[in-house]
């Protein structure tokens, strides 16, 4: 039995369950309504709450409930990483695949590979998010997932590029060749089964890488979406205002000592995403290792 | 050899000339108020006359030999990025070193105790530690040691800020923990491919004990592989050195260099999105050299350890 690809899939099945059911439960609130303070048996308190029967896994300092929190984010948060994912990788797709065929978009990606590894993906996506058409963009969010997306195009390119070079050295390979197919069919046939696995699988394990750099993110303060509040004198400040769950951790610094609850809830949340995803690109890696041995 | 530490070099000229061109980007806004001063819209356009005027600007003073300025306390950029830059390499040294000693052991250990009871030590904690993001590590050791101090058992460490050694330990650990678990999942895949190789099967047949098979043919081979990912490693050290030393409050390169880079939240002017260019220009300058040096030693030991590489003539 393939285990990896069971409790993935359990997994998955779970923070599906979460984000679409989750806002139907009775325990959240979809309101996601602030509380100031709190009487409990004479005494006052105030945020950040620990965990109680009203807020399982706590509230933050603004009194929110931390499972609304996370399940009013969940949809907004997969959607992103998904974007982020699919982008990358449909263009790192014509870039790698293109570059075995033409030496014009070999030689592109070779230079977008190089111009990014002489800097940290983090620095240069930091960069981007400061620029001013990025900061009062509407569309704010969609660059953002497109400059994350692009840093790292080079990487998965030179991935798939690697991937058809060394299908190509193979012995079957030149049999094809031999046997007088077609370019169509040699790609069909002889590099896209190798491919695909490739593809799938790494397509899967970087949505979880992505989740964990736009935590990073969030840590430093670098949020995908902006909305401006004024502030008094003239101007305005750029606040988050969205409840993708890496926001959760803009207080770490804070948190970690006097709302733990906050801290491990989010970390939580994400390293079960994570896993989620591993589990189920090593699965499927698995999966089709398994049908290839017993075929042949 | 030659070539490839002479294409190294010429890339890193094209990538920082790129990083600079795109630094020097303009980035005047201008805001548009209303009647009472309040914010109602920004507009930002770019021109090339802009662009060109920025470039000029920057490279005046480093003509007339003032190199990228000076910060509010008349200190030149260049001396406080390498300041800042040296504490930093405290961490990124020892933690590279760390994660590729400690990393190949793991692999090896690993790769020895595939079969059996020991793979939940060896194999299945490796993958644990792939898939597990460091920072769960991180608040989990950061947690477990302020329990410890509330407690009274170990008390008088002092985990934030730069300077004290206890904190460089620290951050080194937590900077170490991935790269060490990715390099241990490269040496194991390096090692099994080996494996099954004829020049093994040979040595095996001619009596070599299995001691002299990994330690001496196995591991010498597989490095090949571990070279390609000397990049990777110095750079998920640099992201990663990013969110330590902001989450301990460590003052090195890389908190300074995301003081500058980061633009202010707070938005009341055409300049407010201004950055120092300067400075960050200084601190750019050491990243990109860090990464090129860590390119060129990986160029120069392939040269000496790889057996193919040493005996042949590329």
């Amino acid at each position: 039995m393939n285990k990896h690809l069971t409790i993935g899939g359990l997994m998955l099945a779970f923070l599906l369950f979460l984000t679409f059911i989750g806002p139907l439960l009775p325990v959240i609130d979809n309101s996601i309504s602030q509380e100031g303070m709190r009487f409990s048996g004479g005494e006052i308190e105030v945020p950040p709450f620990p965990p109680s029967a009203e807020d399982p896994l706590g509230s933050d300092r603004e009194g929110r409930d931390i499972l609304s929190l996370i399940v009013a984010g969940a949809e907004e948060t997969l959607l992103v990483i998904l974007a982020i994912v699919v982008i990358r990788f449909a263009v790192s797709a014509v870039l790698g695949i293109g570059s075995y065929y033409s030496k014009t978009i070999r030689a592109v990606l070779s230079i977008w590979s190089q111009l990014f590894s002489f800097m940290p993906s983090i620095f240069i996506v930091i960069f981007f998010a400061g620029l001013p058409f990025v900061v009062f963009s509407e569309h704010r969010q969609i660059w953002m997932v497109v400059i994350i997306a692009a840093v790292e195009v080079g990487r998965t390119g030179d991935m798939i590029k690697t991937s058809m070079e060394y299908s190509a050295k193979k012995t079957f390979f030149e049999a094809g060749i031999v046997s007088g197919c077609s370019q169509w069919t040699l790609f069909k046939n002889y590099f896209w089964p190798d491919l695909r696995l490739t593809i799938v699988t790494n397509f899967i394990s970087d949505m979880g890488r992505t989740l964990f750099l736009i935590a990073q993110f969030a840590i430093i303060g670098v949020y995908l979406q902006n909305a401006f509040w004024s502030i008094r004198g003239g101007g305005v400040e750029a606040v988050n205002d969205s409840f993708i769950w890496p926001t959760l951790l803009q207080n770490i610094h804070h948190d970690v000592f006097t709302a733990e609850w906050v801290v491990l809830s989010t970390v939580g949340i994400i390293t079960f995403t994570m896993l989620t995803f591993y589990l189920l690109s090593s699965g499927i890696r698995r999966y089709y290792q398994d049908k290839y041995h017993q075929s042949s | 050899m030659g070539t490839r530490i002479l294409k190294l070099l010429l890339q890193w000229v094209a990538a920082f000339s790129v990083l600079m061109l795109l630094l020097l980007l303009p980035r005047e806004v201008e805001i548009e108020s209303g009647p009472s001063g309040e914010f109602e819209a920004a507009h930002y356009h770019y021109s090339i006359g802009a662009h060109v005027e920025s470039i000029k600007e920057f490279f005046t003073p480093l003509m007339n030999g003032e190199g990228f300025g000076t910060d509010s306390y008349n200190r030149p950029f260049i001396s406080h990025a390498w300041d800042m830059m040296q504490r930093s390499l405290w961490l990124i040294i020892p933690a590279f070193f760390i994660s590729i000693f400690t990393g190949v052991a793991k692999g090896v250990f690993d790769f020895k105790t595939r079969h059996g009871k020991r793979k939940l030590a060896g194999l299945q904690a490796t993958w644990v530690g792939l898939s597990v993001p460091d920072l769960v590590f991180i608040i989990f050791i950061q947690m477990a040691l302020m329990y410890l101090n509330m407690k009274g058992i170990i008390t008088g460490l002092s985990l934030y800020g730069a300077g004290n050694p206890e904190a460089v330990v620290l951050n080194v650990i937590y900077l170490s923990i991935f790269p060490m678990f990715y390099l241990a999942n490269i040496t194991y895949s390096a090692l099994s491919d080996e494996n099954g190789a004829d020049y093994i099967r040979t040595a095996r047949a001619k009596g070599s004990s299995s001691f002299k098979l990994l330690y001496i043919h196995m591991l010498r081979n597989g490095l090949a592989k571990l070279f390609v990912h000397t990049n990777t490693i110095v750079l998920y050290l640099l992201s990663n050195l990013f969110v330590i030393e902001y989450f301990t409050n460590y003052r090195g390169a890389a908190y300074y260099f995301k003081e500058y880079i980061a633009v202010s939240n707070v938005i009341n002017g055409p300049d407010s999105l201004l950055l120092n260019t300067g400075a960050i220009a200084a601190f750019a300058f050491f990243f990109t050299i860090l990464i090129l040096l860590a390119g060129l030693v990986s160029q120069v030991a392939r040269g000496f350890l790889l057996p193919h590489e040493r005996g042949g003539n590329g």
